[in-house]
């Protein structure tokens, strides 16, 4: 009993937890030129980066796995029904709520603020790591925040592109999925009431960090 | 500085072309919304502006070349309270100093300068906002800039709060021979800080020149103020230790001032308001007035002012010796003593409304 609901969590937890680490290496760096730059292929690369936000899990797992499927382009990395397909998936699924929270957090930064470091001496780098980052501090913590909650709590693409295997890709909500289908009502309360709570305290804490510091 | 710059903005154009002095001290000065701003920005670097900008023999800006902003090493200065709210006071300070280049001021002495003693462990975003504009004043100083560029300086600060810190700016800059180019539309910073004026109007160049030059140009609406003026380089001739009066030698006049002693043979500037002269057919002798030069009329207008006081009044032009004053007295008494160009008379004005500046 305990092996079959502890796996799941803590495969979701790793899982979230590398997702949320690439997440922000490829978010703060991406947010930054989003931010600063105006080109005219901005709001087509912003709106693609912004689809996982509004399409079904169901049709991002389906390209994903029509990708990295035995007959996509990537094939050979073998990475469908294995954990890090899950983050691949997971990864391009919780993309949206990393980067635009990112991306709004170093908007609110002063552009005079950061023209005034340049005049100072300071190149693009410098403003970039001793300037955006910390200003964005706050937000950058949110947004992690709520990478790595939404990621745990991701269903569609992790069946479609992790399938079901136990101890390898059955992650918490495929975990539930499974145990309602085998009527273990039980096991689906546990780990529904779990994630809930959990979900909830991340929430309640975001809005603290809110409340107390407003829009860093 | 040369100049010839052209930036389109959402519907305004920017087309100045002007030269002028590096070593000087410039204004751009003009009515709102005449471009000043997108001019100074684009001189720095910070705005990407088409065209051909120099400094110092050195082209910051040609038709295939642009320096960013970062490597022209020109401290911008914005209107608005640009400090690192993340950082100390002192790791602001130490921000600039990270970059500046080589043989620039010490930090501990521009932190006694700026009087940020008590505040360099302080978190730079609870100063209050004059402490905030000193603190960016003194960390653009400490960058050692190869030019000051200051956008309406200090224009949120309260009149003597802004004397304090022009005070202290001026100061800095006569004895590193830091020059500045600043964008104002207040005569009183323009006529205490600036040797040189560049007069923007609706993206272009009106007028460019000295700063008396400009301030009596008739294109330009100085001359109509209220506080219409002249600022005059005067240098220091003696003082008078039991009167407490400075002696200026004005060119072959002598000119009373009152206050401390400026050291003999300094060049200090002398803002002299029209409305501060009075014009007389004869020498009086037993008048209070101390100052009383002989002048010859050049010309003589009505005061094309904004308000209903200035119906009545003339200005009149005279010239001391090559030099421009302008005198503000009534149509009635210039018809009374029967003013007219190339009369000789005598012009008063009182010590007590003259304060010698540092240039």
């Amino acid at each position: 009993m305990t092996a079959s609901w502890l796996e799941p969590v803590l495969l979701s937890l790793r899982l979230a937890s590398v997702t949320t680490v690439i997440l922000l290496v490829l978010c703060v760096p991406l947010g930054w030129i989003l931010t600063r730059t105006r080109g005219k292929w901005r709001p087509f690369v912003e709106a693609f980066l912004t689809l996982p936000l509004v399409l079904p899990p169901t049709v991002l797992g389906f390209y994903l796995l029509l990708l990295l499927g035995p007959e996509g382009p990537f094939a050979p990395l073998r990475l469908v029904f294995s954990f890090w397909g899950l983050v691949v998936g997971s990864v391009i699924f919780s993309l949206p709520f990393v980067l635009r929270p990112v991306q709004s957090a170093f908007e609110a930064i002063s552009p005079s603020l950061l023209d005034s470091a340049a005049s100072l001496g300071a190149g693009p780098w410098q403003r970039f790591t001793r300037l955006a980052i910390p200003l964005a501090q706050r937000g950058i913590f949110s947004a992690a925040i709520l990478g790595f909650a939404h990621t745990l709590g991701e269903f569609g693409v992790v069946l479609m592109v992790g399938g079901n295997i136990a101890g390898k890709t059955r992650v918490l909500s495929v975990a539930i999925f499974d145990a309602v289908e085998r009527l273990d009502f039980a096991t689906a309360h546990w780990l529904s009431f779990g994630l809930l709570g959990f979900s909830f305290a991340i929430l309640l804490v975001l809005s603290w960090l809110n409340e107390r510091g407003g829009v860093s | 500085m040369k100049v010839d710059v052209s930036l389109c903005k959402g519907g305004f154009t920017l087309a100045a072309k002007a030269e002028w002095p590096d070593t000087d001290m410039t204004v751009i000065a003009g009515p709102s919304g005449a471009g000043k701003s997108s001019l100074l920005r684009a001189l720095v670097g910070l705005e990407r502006a088409q065209g051909h900008v120099e400094f110092k023999v050195e082209t910051l800006q040609s038709a295939n070349a642009f320096i960013p902003a970062h490597k022209r090493r020109m401290a911008w200065v914005s209107q608005h309270d640009d400090v690192f709210t993340h950082l100390s006071v002192r790791e602001n300070l130490l921000f600039a100093m990270r970059h500046a280049r080589p043989g620039g001021a010490e930090l501990a002495v521009i932190v006694e300068q700026f009087s940020l003693n008590e505040r360099l462990e302080q978190n730079a975003g609870a100063l209050s906002g004059g402490q905030k504009q000193r603190l960016i004043l003194a960390r653009a100083l400490l960058s050692n800039p190869c030019l000051l560029a200051l956008d309406e300086p200090f224009g949120a600060l309260d009149a003597e709060a802004r004397h304090d810190l022009l005070g202290i700016l001026l100061k800095f800059c006569a004895r590193q021979g830091l020059s500045v180019l600043f964008v104002s539309h207040d005569l009183d910073t323009l006529s205490r800080l600036a040797d040189f004026m560049i007069y923007l109007d609706n993206g272009k160049v009106v007028a460019q020149g000295a700063l008396n030059t400009c301030l009596l140009d008739e294109r330009l609406p100085y001359r109509h103020r209220d506080d219409a003026c002249v600022v005059l380089k005067a240098s220091a001739a003696g003082y008078e230790t039991s009167d407490r009066l400075n002696v200026l030698r004005l060119g072959e006049a002598k000119i009373f001032t009152p206050g401390m002693a400026i050291p003999k043979g300094r060049t200090v500037r002398l803002r002299i308001r029209a409305g501060d002269i009075s014009l007389s057919r004869t020498r009086y002798d037993d008048s209070s007035v101390l100052n009383i030069l002989p002048v010859t009329i050049k010309h003589i207008e009505h005061v094309d002012g904004q308000n209903a006081l200035s119906a009545g009044l003339v200005n009149v032009t005279l010239i001391l010796g090559g030099m421009s004053l302008l005198a503000r007295i009534t149509e009635k008494s210039a018809r009374m003593l029967r003013l007219s160009p190339g009369d000789q008379v005598f012009a008063q004005i009182k010590a007590s409304t003259l304060a010698a500046g540092e240039t």
